[in-house]
Order: structure tokens, then sequence, then C-alpha cells
């Protein structure tokens, strides 16, 4: 579990353009009086950790894995930190911004640290955006094979589908026609031949 | 579930491959089961034509190896 932030770091997720946001949120920090420490433009370049995070390395428990991460973004300040579940925050929990914008997961030295507390620079964050795509391609893919396994379950013709196989009231796919001159139609089909009331009602046809 | 005698599933076959039958003869037939076990197996595999051997040509219920299959059902049920 303490090597899922340096797996992040080294996948490299995140991108320049997150650099880049970093970097603006962090002249942003310097630009204004008592901002936030740890986001000191000193203390946040690419290549080196904060103070703090080096003194939490140092106090780090003993079998911990302590293995550098890159840091590759910056929380926004004046932006304290979630975590979740609630409470402290241990390496390989996942962590967002309070507005939600930003997620990540917290490197190894991160040992307890409450949610209030900053965390500064030394986490890697991957904007929303980055995951939303991929997350609603796998949710369509999900709901699409639902959708279509729904559809074969009631509406499929040859009487398997539970709403198109009996002789009263039928909807689902069927065929129009004859061998040679028809077409695949989904419809509404009510009573037979042997029934007094035989009615079929076209409602697509493909 | 219907009940349908063998010459009549075998007249239902006949009409939809000679173009006879009315336009939902054919949909009444795959759609509903048979009380028969032996003709309703012929049922589900006519319904099934078009998804085993899918059509070639726009208008077609299948193509010319699922029409054989249904030529060879129409003969063994006239025997």
């Amino acid at each position: 579990m303490c090597s899922a932030g340096g797996e992040y770091g080294s996948d490299g997720i995140t991108s320049s353009q997150e650099q880049e946001d970093s970097e603006e949120s962090d002249r942003i920090s310097a630009a204004q009086p008592g901002g936030n420490p740890n986001t000191d433009p000193s203390a946040t370049t690419p290549s080196s950790r904060s103070t703090q995070a080096q003194q939490q390395d140092a106090t780090a428990q003993p079998g911990t894995q302590t293995s550098t991460s890159s840091v590759v973004g910056t929380m926004p300040s004046g932006k304290p930190l979630s975590s979740y579940p609630s409470g402290s925050t241990y390496c390989g929990d996942f962590v967002c911004s309070s507005d939600g914008k930003q997620i990540g997961i917290a490197p190894p030295y991160v040992q307890g640290v409450r949610s209030d507390e900053s965390l500064g620079d030394a986490l890697m964050f991957v904007p929303v955006e980055k995951l939303a795509a991929p997350l609603a391609g796998a949710a369509a893919k999900l709901g699409g094979d639902l959708a279509a396994k729904a559809a074969e379950a009631f509406f499929a013709r040859g009487g398997k589908g539970l709403l198109n196989s009996n002789d009263f009231f039928r909807i689902g796919y069927g065929w129009q026609g004859s061998a040679t001159a028809g077409s695949n139609v989904l419809r509404i089909g009510i009573g037979s031949k042997r029934l007094p009331i035989h009615i079929h009602i076209t409602l697509w046809k493909f | 579930m219907t009940r349908m005698s063998k010459s009549e599933v075998a007249e239902q076959l006949d009409s939809f491959l000679s173009g006879r039958g009315e336009s939902w003869d054919w949909d009444d037939f795959v759609s509903v089961k048979i009380d028969d076990p032996e003709l309703d197996r012929i049922r589900v595999l006519c319904a099934g034509l078009p998804t085993k051997y899918p059509a070639q040509k726009k208008g077609a219920y299948c193509n010319s190896q699922g029409f054989a299959v249904l030529q060879s059902l129409l003969e063994s049920l006239r025997k």
C-alpha cells in the first residue's frame, strides 16, 4: 500500500499541464502574505520535497517504506486537504482537495496527518477531469452492456424474450414480411389469428 | 403456447419461403411456443436463422445457407 504513491508518480499520470497549474498556484501562494509555507516556491520544485515532508520521513514508523516519490503537483494554496475515509491520512490513502477538483494518493512519508493539516506539496494530484473521461467511458460501456442484456432478456425474438413470447401481448423484435422481402422490426403484437383480436403495431423498422 | 400440427408448421414454412403468407404470419409463428416439443424445436431453429446465417441482401431473412436449412426443415416435415 505504501508503494501506491510512488507508482502513481513513476507512471507519469500527471501531465505538464498539471505542473503548469501547480507552478501557477505556487506563484499565487508566494504572492500572498502569510500564505501556506508548504507552497513556498523554493520547496515545491519537482526535484525537491518540502521540509515538512522530510521531517515526516524522519518520524515514519520502522518498517514503513519511505522511498521518495516524484513530486509532480501541489495543492492550490488556501484549499485544505480532505481524505477518505475521514480522519488521519496515511500513505496510500486517497485524498482530495476540498473543492473536489483534484484527487491524489498520499505518498509513503504521510503517516497519520489529520485532514485539517496541510500536506503541502508532497502529494501527487490528478485533476478530476483527467479521470472523468475514462470513468465515464467505463460507466457508459457498463450501462450499454446492461442495456443490451436487458433488451435481450425482455425483447429477444424466437420466444426467448419475456415480453415477446406469448399469444396475447408481445413487444420486442420481430419480422414483417416474407423470406426475401421483409424487414426486422420492433413491434407490439396483440393476439393472434386464433384469437378474436389480432393487431400488430410497428414501432421501428430497420 | 399454441397448438400446431406438423402440416400447419410445414405450411407456415412453405408460405414464408414462397412469399404467399401475410406480413405478420412468420412473426406470429416464431414468437409463440408450440406445445409439441419437436415442432417447437423447429420453430426455435427458424427464429435463430438470422443470427446464425445473417442476411447478405436487404430484405432477406437470412443468407442462402439459412434458406437451405429452411428448405430441408420443410422437406423433413413433409416426409
